[in-house]
């Protein structure tokens, strides 16, 4: 049944990866209990790459090996620019960031987003990854309205209809990937403006979880958005 | 600028010749995913020599005529 799912998905993880992400959910899930559990997430993130490049585990093939470094590498470029512009940032000046626990979780999210997202796209694709993130955002919106609207109907009807421009945009980045690409770049610069994440530059960067929404929300927007726009060639929408 | 070396294949033709073979047999055959036959066919991946060489074997076709340097 597991494997007639991934066939669907067309998305075929190594075991090692398989148990590394269950040990993951299972690290953040018991932290709620003691943060001490956090480093089970920390295992089963890290543990596989160690062991694969220790010699010690070889459950991959090629692709899936040159998907993994490659998410690695993006990964590398990204958190490791963001974390020396962070540091100039608060090197140059007296700095209200909050907790340096925020610091770190930002540093760690942003790590741990661009190795997943780059990760699809070496499985799916641009079209596909980007209709897929689209309608995850989707299903995510509509399952917290679910639970946070249960008994006021109205509510959970009218709030139910935000989820539909996500499934709408999904459609159309299979379809017409450039109109998509497009699209999806303004609406990254709308929410930026309706959530005042351009308070971001102001004197309390991170207040209100602003790093967060830019780096789980609007930055996939926006990097959808452009990865649309510089697919050169059409995937087939049947694939 | 150093050169960039775009590969085109004929990889689906090629199983479809070898018997009808699905992505997923052929995976089996060469040991690896039907994930990787599927990304070679839609161009996203190039694979090394030696999964060339072993696709060549199974497919029983020469490996230039699977895949193709582009101009």
């Amino acid at each position: 049944m597991i494997k007639k799912l991934f066939n669907r998905l067309d998305w075929h993880p190594a075991h090692g990866t398989l148990v590394a992400g269950a040990v993951v959910i299972l690290g953040f899930a018991l932290s709620e209990i003691s943060w001490w559990f956090l480093s089970l997430a920390a295992l089963g993130t890290f543990g596989p790459g160690i062991l694969r490049e220790t010699g010690l585990l070889n459950d991959q093939d090629e692709f899936q090996r040159r998907a993994d470094r490659r998410a690695g590498y993006h990964a590398f470029l990204t958190a490791g620019l963001f974390t020396f512009l962070y540091m100039a940032y608060l090197r140059s000046g007296e700095r209200n960031v909050g907790e340096a626990e925020v610091s770190v979780s930002l540093i760690l999210s942003l790590l741990w987003f661009t190795w997943f997202l780059s990760s699809l796209l070496s499985y799916w694709g641009p079209q596909r990854t980007v209709s897929r993130v689209l309608n995850a955002f989707g299903w995510v919106w509509l399952v917290f309205n679910v639970v946070g609207n249960l008994n006021d109907f109205v509510a959970l009807f009218m709030q139910s209809l935000l989820a539909v421009p996500f499934f709408l945009l999904a459609y159309v980045a299979k379809r017409w990937p450039i109109i998509a690409g497009v699209l999806l770049i303004v609406a990254s610069g709308f929410f930026f403006y309706l959530f005042h994440l351009y308070e971001i530059f102001g004197p309390n960067p991170l207040e209100r979880g602003r790093g967060e929404v830019i780096i789980l929300f609007v930055g996939p927007l926006l990097v959808s958005g452009i990865i649309l726009l510089r697919n050169k060639q059409s995937e087939d929408a049947s694939e | 600028m150093r050169p960039k070396y775009d590969i085109s294949n004929n990889l689906k033709l090629c199983r479809l010749k070898a018997g009808d073979l699905t992505q997923e047999q052929l995976a089996e055959k060469v040991g690896t995913t039907r994930q990787t036959i599927l990304s070679i066919e839609k161009g996203r991946y190039s694979p090394s020599v030696g999964l060339a060489l072993r696709l060549s074997q199974v497919l029983g076709a020469t490996v230039e005529e699977i895949f193709e340097l582009e101009e």
